[in-house]
């Protein structure tokens, strides 16, 4: 929230099996239709929001943080959407 | 995207023991598994066993050749005291690992010294230069600085290509096309790519199971089972860039082909290529061509320049009418 356009958020993965495949695919169709770039990093690995592949590629496992970065009118939007995927579990466990 | 480039963690000691092709296998000091290498060179201690300590390099795989250990059974047998003196300092600089190549058989007081240093000595059948060579390329490749960047990774003629552009511009379309076409594929997504010795990009998936796609409309498939092992290689070196844009009609596009152009990854240069996209185009024949055309200007072949030879003399010709 440094300038207008950009936002930023940390969360730890909470469900059990981690970002696997499913939970990968909901996150990406939560910001697919936003205008804003959105980026996510775990462990300086830094993927597009937007790539299933690239999510998943992540291989993040529960417990691990992810950075995500989001630069575009709706910013502020796609952060909180990943958030909360993230803070519910994905609908799982 | 940004550009960072990255430095990889320390080696842990008994990865190295993983490396098949290293055939090492632990002769003392097991509890010095968990030391860790941060060093690619590789240091011969003959020097510091005769007691010369001015380059002292102790941050560096040790390697105990036949020559060495000759000279140490010699020293002992001569009773030289001086040589275990000098032993004693070389293990207890905290250096990664001690290797004994050749199979030579160690002599008793190493042993001792590994345990109480608590420092690994590995032994190899490998002769001291083979052995050298191959932990060398070894770490070089896993210590290297690398980037890690957006694209597919293809090896089309065998030359490695990384196909680049804005997400849905066709990336993965393309590379089914150049499948298609028999070429290989090495990954798709996030390629980590590493600078290793004299100036080769080393291109390989990020992925933590390779050879995997999403085709949009389709989802995800192993491209190593649909197209089978020949379509695929895990590794592959960066040789050019063919960077997928969308159609600008304002914007000017490669149209002769007189010069090449370059980017730089991880400081080398690598031909670029910026192809337009719209519909309509085969963009995979296109990314063919263009491999081909980096192939032919590699051999100073500039198609562009011939035909405009060839153009101009005809032009001087019909002048001299």
């Amino acid at each position: 929230m440094s300038k207008p356009g950009f936002s930023e958020g940390r969360f730890i993965i909470q469900n059990e099996l981690g970002l696997h495949a499913r939970p990968a695919m909901l996150l990406v169709q939560s910001i697919n239709r936003l205008q804003c770039n959105v980026l996510i990093e775990k462990e300086g690995l830094v993927a597009d929001a937007k790539s299933i592949m690239g999510v998943l590629t992540l291989a993040a496992e529960q417990g691990s943080e992810l950075i995500v970065r989001a630069d575009g009118p709706d910013a502020e939007q796609a952060v909180e959407a990943i958030g909360k995927l993230i803070s519910e579990k994905f609908g799982e466990d | 995207m940004s550009d960072r480039v990255l430095t990889p963690s320390p080696i842990p000691v008994r990865r190295i023991l993983e490396r098949a092709d290293l055939e090492l296998s632990v002769a003392a000091g097991e509890s010095g598994l968990d030391r860790v290498i941060i060093r690619a060179e590789i240091n011969r201690p003959a020097l510091e066993l005769s007691g010369f300590f001015d380059k002292w390099q102790p941050e560096r795989v040790q390697i105990l050749g036949s020559g060495e250990i000759a000279f140490i059974e010699t020293r002992l047998a001569q009773g030289d005291r001086s040589v275990m003196n000098n032993l004693d300092r070389i293990f207890g600089s905290h250096p990664p690992c001690v290797v004994v190549t050749n199979d030579a058989e160690i002599p008793k007081e190493i042993f001792d010294l590994a345990e109480r240093h608590k420092l690994s000595v590995f032994r190899t059948k490998h002769h001291s230069t083979s052995f050298t060579k191959r932990l060398w390329d070894h770490l070089n490749v896993e210590l290297s600085p690398y980037v890690v960047k957006r694209g597919v990774l293809m090896d089309i003629f065998n030359v490695g290509v990384l196909i680049t552009g804005p997400s849905s511009i066709g990336k993965s379309e393309c590379a089914l096309d150049l499948l298609a076409k028999g070429h290989t594929f090495v990954a798709d997504d996030l390629i980590l790519i590493r600078a290793s010795q004299f100036s080769h990009l080393q291109g390989t998936g990020k992925a933590p199971v390779p050879y995997h796609m999403e085709v949009r409309g389709i989802g995800i498939i192993d491209i190593s089972r649909m197209y089978g092992p020949r379509a695929v290689r895990l590794f592959k070196n960066v040789d050019m860039v063919a960077n997928l844009e969308d159609w600008d009609a304002g914007k000017e596009y490669e149209r002769l082909g007189m010069e090449s152009k370059t980017t730089k990854i991880l400081g080398v240069e690598v031909p670029l290529y910026n192809l337009p996209v719209k519909p309509g185009r085969n963009i995979g024949t296109i990314v063919e061509v263009a491999v081909l055309d980096k192939k032919l200007k590699q051999t100073g072949v500039y198609m562009a320049r011939e035909f405009d030879e060839k153009l101009i003399q005809i032009m001087r010709k019909a002048e001299g009418h």
